[in-house]
């Protein structure tokens, strides 16, 4: 794979692109790869711009699992039989970036919520212009805490997803996740944690309105992200 | 806000519309959140409403409207800022989950809105809530008033 390829491959656009295409099934071989990854392992004909350049050439990849991101070539002497098989490279490229950017995105996302969190430290009485509280050393400090234990939970589970998160006028800050028909709020004041969730998102009365140790945030995060 | 709390007028008929003013540091995205209906067990002062004018023919259904209602337009005008929003919200929709807890829109003139006063309504009633319920009426006002936004907020990040 060249230099283009993977720069390619770090093009979150051009990889939804990609995802979205429908490809028939056509026949083509199966390589005699050792499964490291079933799930992506398979063909493509020489010539795909997603693969080695070779034209006219059945070549292929499977992703080495003990070693993210490197590839391993199977050469063509390898082929074993003959298959009805969807293109590669679809299944190929979402694992790399689920595998490579993830990762980054979630590290980019949490960043991004401790530098919002942070600022709210700044905002002085009456921020909003009808009397709002500044936001508290504690509540900010206990809001960088509960981020901490989000990061957790989306790096455990390779997921990208942010919340909301904005200051409320009582000087309290306000976490915010839907996803799906799920609702997480996680109001962080002071030192104290309360966690409400809403299913589904039509639904006016919650599942309940719990305080909650700053650990067990968690719990409440898997909830919304299944 | 110059409002005389023992004064508090008629309620307001689930016919009856109101007008809220959206400030902007508690929106997103044009839309208001939460925080534009923040709800305290201890509030003295519920959240402001404007009483949104009604035809005549609505008189059966909205009698505050059409007696003593203003325009969204005049509404903006009582703001504190021109920047704000605001959203439209049916008295029945808002409290369709909360009224026979006695959660009501009261009449309550402010003496602010000059010779507007009488146009003033306050949400009340939520005080005795529990936390949970104050909390889901909240979201609800919020879902509800950005269904019908008249007009956006500047946008602004807080």
């Amino acid at each position: 794979m060249g230099e283009g390829e993977i720069e390619a491959m770090a093009t979150p656009r051009w990889l939804t692109k990609d995802r979205e295409q429908t490809e028939d099934a056509v026949f083509g071989l199966l390589f005699g790869s050792p499964t490291l990854f079933p799930e992506v392992s398979g063909v493509s004909v020489g010539g795909s711009r997603s693969f080695a350049q070779l034209p006219n050439v059945l070549t292929t990849v499977v992703l080495n699992t003990g070693q993210v991101g490197s590839i391993e070539y199977i050469p063509q002497a390898e082929i074993s039989r003959s298959v009805i098989y969807q293109r590669f490279a679809q299944a190929y490229k979402c694992a790399v970036e689920d595998m490579l950017f993830a990762e980054l995105r979630t590290t980019e996302m949490v960043s991004e919520l401790r530098r919002k969190v942070k600022d709210f430290a700044k905002l002085l009485p009456d921020w909003d212009s009808e009397g709002a509280e500044a936001i508290s050393v504690e509540t900010v400090n206990t809001a960088l805490q509960v981020i901490e234990h989000i990061a957790i939970v989306l790096e455990r589970k390779n997921t990208v997803s942010a919340p909301l998160v904005r200051p409320f006028p009582d000087g309290s800050i306000f976490f915010k996740w839907i996803r799906g028909q799920k609702e997480l709020a996680v109001t962080v004041h002071g030192a104290r944690v309360e966690a409400q969730r809403w299913e589904p998102l039509s639904a006016f009365q919650s599942q309940g309105l719990w305080e909650i140790p700053v650990g067990a945030t968690p719990e409440h995060v898997d909830w919304v992200l299944t | 806000m110059g409002i005389n709390l023992t004064a508090l007028g008629e309620i307001l008929g689930d016919g009856e519309e109101v007008l809220r003013g959206l400030n902007p540091a508690h929106c997103d995205n044009g839309l208001p959140t939460e925080g534009c209906f923040i709800l305290k067990a201890h509030d003295l002062e519920g959240p402001s409403f404007a009483i949104m004018i009604a035809p005549p023919e609505a008189q059966d259904t909205s009698p505050l409207g059409v007696r003593q209602g203003i325009s969204p337009d005049l509404f903006l005008t009582l703001l504190r800022r021109p920047d704000y929003g605001i959203a439209q919200l049916n008295v029945g929709s808002a409290l369709q989950h909360v009224s026979e807890l006695g959660v009501v829109f009261a009449q309550v003139d402010d003496e602010e809105w000059a010779e507007h006063r009488s146009a003033h309504a306050m949400l009340t009633g939520y005080q005795t809530l529990e936390p949970r319920t104050r909390r889901d009426l909240q979201r609800f006002l919020a879902r509800l008033a950005a269904e019908k936004v008249l007009k956006k907020p500047a946008e602004k990040n807080a």
